[in-house]
């Protein structure tokens, strides 16, 4: 069960990172950026690159593709959200669709659709009480509370911070009232696909390099941000550990006596087969958007 | 107040959040009136209108309508009980031109069920050419008959009001709700909309008005009652009523003077 | 070349039928249903397990694909008045996810059939009646007649009244309130009817590959059929067609490409799909009522009315 417990945890740190920077876009501009998973599969290669290419440390390489990513999330905004602020939502949601589709293509036209691995060597696992963990399974979970750390302090201690939880909790208010809206608005794009970009390394570190990466946990990501509450950064971390758990834990138990309760007879054993591990992030949001719609938090009206 | 209240509005509260939007309302509104309904700023009068179109159930209290509870049915079935309003702000749909909005309005069109608007196609037909000479009609008394085939988006502000009192009566309602019928629009418009409700008025249309224009409201309304943080303050003829002290004390206190009621407002 | 144009056009009928349902739930009815590929895919997979599994006549089960597809339909627009718009978006693409899985996930009909090996040996209707090069152009003028069919039903319930309720839905949910709409059954049948629609897509698509497979259904073909409606004109029947035309030749144009050009078939795939993407945004940015914009509906005044 503590192995359960670990690989949840890592999980929850993976798709943090990319909660966290949607719900802030999300509420800023008010409208769910289907593209914002593309920025951990861009961030990720960009690492890559620079790793295999300039043969810089990873670290490094990572660090420069997370700066990379966030200007690149800027630019995008300029170029195409900034000429919609007054388009309805749908016309956004379908063109951030657009957005996302030739993000992925055009990572899948350059690195082509084989997988690709960070050149980090073998990861001889750890025993800690009983489950198996990775050095670098311990350095993700280590950058999620350092990075989640550093996100709660700007948020709170810098001026910049405060206007964009400003803007995120009454966008039209703090356009009337601050000259800094479309300021803010670049700094939540630049932290948004940062964050992102870092997740996406993190998932890479964990797994491997692969076109449909990010696109492959949109759903988890939007559970995740929606589960939160949209607008509340902490609310999305809590909603990551939730998706986290449920995954994991969903798959780890016996459901026999559920199903028994229910009138429905079992062999003593009935587990949900691993092939619809993906349909339970997508339930729970299904769930959550059918009866608790302003997430735990109630961040939302 | 003579005869039977056509409209009847008991210890009606509702809250949001902690604070009281309207604590305890009473109104009756008698048949073949226009009624106003009127009040400063923020004093509860388009939430009271939510209530009774069943927008937003209140916490406590009834509203009855022809002998009838509306309180707790959803605002479609409040419409189809005979009660149909107007929105302060323009939300007819725009894209579809003001006949189209016209002939939406018409009330237990058959064709609506696909159904039958595929197996009795004749009787839809000429449910549909009813409709269509009665939209005309309506449009022609508001001034809009040359307007038909115009998207309702072109449409000025004033025209936009006309439009939603043309849909109201296309609906056919017994008591139309009119919120702020005249707001934004110029004063030469002003005068005919208030002909044009006055009339409906002696053809047998009821109708609860709130307004802000109190020019308007002197001329228009038979009754008004003054809403004031939540309460109904005063009622009874607009003269008497706008001349009241504790009235006059309520609007000074929360709307300042340009909207006092013995100010004549030019717009 | 002749065998690509009539592949093309039956592409084009095919998902031409998917993109007038689409702009009967998004166009008309403004339903922003990021999932549409559901009714395509139940549509294929429904008719599929009743004529191959069940054994019913292919006709009879292509009727079947399409009422669990309307089924469907109607599900899914239970929530719409509970939800905000983007919430209901976002709970489309994962219904339609879930269901995909389910198929992924289900062997119908021995251990190597159904899953992730997909279904096989799908039969084509009237197959026996003609020879192997004039079928595909039979199926061709069908598909076709189909599509003309749907076109005509999708104008002719944009006529009646109850065309013009959904319409209206599209701008919001006050005023149809306030004139008495039951707004909740609109939307349900609204959606019922696109995904009927969708789903006879669907089962004509199955019939005609005789292969079907969850690879078939990703999101990705979602966005397709969205280009196809943004690019057309949303509310505009015709338009949408015209964008089916447009975006499937650009899609199918790397079959017919990749004898004259020596490029590799997954770059050629990827660069289309940026195409249509980059595309999209410019419709967006630039065209956003599309191609041929939604159409005025006249009334003009009836005689008993002049004067």
């Amino acid at each position: 069960m503590f192995q359960v417990l670990i690989d949840s945890l890592i999980r929850a740190a993976e798709l943090s990172f990319l909660a966290v920077g949607l719900t802030m876009v999300y509420s800023v501009l008010r409208f769910p950026n289907f593209a914002h998973v593309e920025f951990a599969t861009v961030g990720a290669y960009m690492a890559l690159l620079f790793s295999a290419t300039l043969t810089l440390p990873l670290w490094l390489a990572a660090a420069v593709g997370l700066v990379l990513t966030g200007i690149l999330g800027v630019v995008i905004d300029r170029a195409i959200f900034s000429r919609l602020r007054r388009a309805s939502p749908i016309m956004l949601m379908i063109a951030s669709f657009a957005l996302g589709i030739a993000m992925r293509e055009t990572v899948r036209a350059i690195w082509g659709p084989s997988p690709f691995f960070y050149n980090i060597g073998l990861q001889r696992p750890m025993e800690v009480m009983g489950a198996r963990i990775t050095s670098i399974q311990i350095a993700i979970i280590g950058a999620a509370v350092v990075a989640m750390a550093g996100f709660h302090l700007l948020l709170n201690r810098t001026r910049l911070g405060i206007a964009m939880r400003a803007a995120a909790d009454n966008s039209q208010l703090a356009q009337s009232s601050g000259i800094y809206t479309e300021n803010v608005i670049r700094t939540v794009w630049f932290i948004g696909a940062a964050f992102a970009a870092l997740g996406g390394v993190l998932i890479a570190l964990n797994t491997q390099l692969a076109p449909d990466m990010g696109f492959g946990i949109i759903i988890q990501v939007f559970a995740a941000a929606i589960l939160g509450g949209v607008g509340n950064p902490y609310g999305a971390l809590l909603g990551a550990v939730i998706i986290g758990l449920a995954e994991n834990v969903g798959l780890a138990i016996n459901w026999a006596p559920l199903a028994e309760f229910l009138g429905l007879s079992t062999s003593g054993y009935l587990f949900i087969p691993t092939g619809y591990k993906a349909a339970i992030p997508f339930t729970v949001l299904i769930l959550v958007l059918l009866f608790m719609p302003s997430g735990l938090t109630g961040a939302r009206r | 107040m003579n005869g039977h209240p056509l409209l009847k509005v008991e210890d009606v509260h509702v809250h949001f959040g902690g604070i009281a939007a309207l604590a305890g309302v009473n109104l009756s509104v008698p048949e073949g009136l226009i009624y106003g309904l009127i009040g400063p700023n923020g004093s509860g009068k388009t939430t009271l209108f939510n209530v009774i179109t069943g927008f937003i159930r209140p916490d406590r209290g009834h509203v009855t309508f022809a002998g009838r509870r509306l309180d707790g049915l959803s605002p479609d079935a409040v419409a189809r009980a005979g009660v149909c309003r107007t929105f302060q702000s323009h939300r007819q749909p725009v894209t579809m031109t003001v006949m189209e909005n016209m002939l939406l309005a018409a009330p237990m069109q058959s064709g609506e069920s696909l159904f039958r608007a595929a197996t009795r196609f004749a009787a839809v037909r000429g449910e549909e050419r009813g409709n269509l000479e009665r939209a005309y009609e309506i449009l022609d008394m508001v001034m809009l008959g040359d307007k038909a085939n115009e998207y309702a988006g072109s449409l000025s502000g004033g025209q936009k009001k006309l439009l939603s009192l043309a849909q109201a009566l296309m609906n056919g309602p017994r008591m139309i709700l009119l919120d702020e019928p005249v707001a934004g629009v110029n004063p030469r418009l002003i005068e005919d909309i208030a002909a044009i409700i006055r009339k409906l008025c002696h053809g047998g249309q009821n109708f609860l008005v709130v307004e802000h224009n109190m020019k308007v409201i002197r001329s228009l309304c038979d009754q008004v009652s003054v809403l004031d943080a939540g309460h109904i303050i005063a009622e009874g003829e607009p003269e008497e009523v706008l001349g009241r002290q504790d009235v006059l004390e309520a609007y000074l206190a929360r709307s300042g003077t340009e909207a006092r009621p013995d100010a004549v407002r030019q717009e | 070349m002749t065998d690509f144009l009539i592949y093309l056009a039956t592409m084009v009928g095919i998902w031409g039928i998917l993109s007038l349902s689409l702009n009967l739930q998004y166009g008309v009815t403004g339903l922003v249903n990021l999932g549409h590929i559901v009714f395509f895919m139940l549509g294929a997979y429904i008719s599929t397990i009743m004529v191959v599994l069940a054994g019913w006549p292919i006709f009879l089960g292509m009727a079947a694909g399409v009422v669990a597809a309307a089924a469907f339909g109607a599900l899914m627009a239970l929530p719409t008045s509970n939800l905000q718009q983007d919430y209901w978006a976002i709970s489309t693409l994962a219904a339609a996810e879930i269901v995909r899985l389910v198929f992924l996930n289900t062997q119908l009909g021995g251990p190597y059939s159904g899953a992730a090996f997909g279904m096989s040996g799908i039969p084509r209707p009237l197959r026996a009646y003609f020879t192997s090069g004039s079928y595909d152009l039979f199926y061709m003028v069908m598909v076709l007649t189909v599509l003309a069919i749907c076109l005509a039903l999708c104008w002719w319930v944009l006529a009646t009244p109850f065309g013009r309720t959904i319409k209206a839905l599209r701008e919001g949910d006050h005023v149809p309130l306030a004139l008495g709409k039951r707004i909740a059954t609109f939307r349900i049948r609204s959606m019922a009817l696109g995904g009927g629609i969708g789903g006879l897509a669907g089962a004509l698509f199955a019939h005609y590959n005789a292969f079907i497979s969850p690879q078939y259904f990703l999101p990705l073909e979602t966005f397709i059929v969205w280009a196809m409606v943004i690019l057309g004109g949303a509310g505009n029947f015709v338009g949408v067609i015209v964008g089916t035309v447009i975006i499937q030749s650009i899609y199918n144009s790397t079959r017919f490409l990749k004898d004259f050009v020596p490029i590799d078939q997954a770059l050629l795939g990827s660069l289309r799909m940026i195409l249509i993407a980059v595309l999209i945004i410019l419709v967006i940015l630039y065209m956003p009522k599309g191609l041929i914009p939604e159409r005025r509906r006249r009334y003009e005044r009836p005689p008993a009315a002049q004067g």
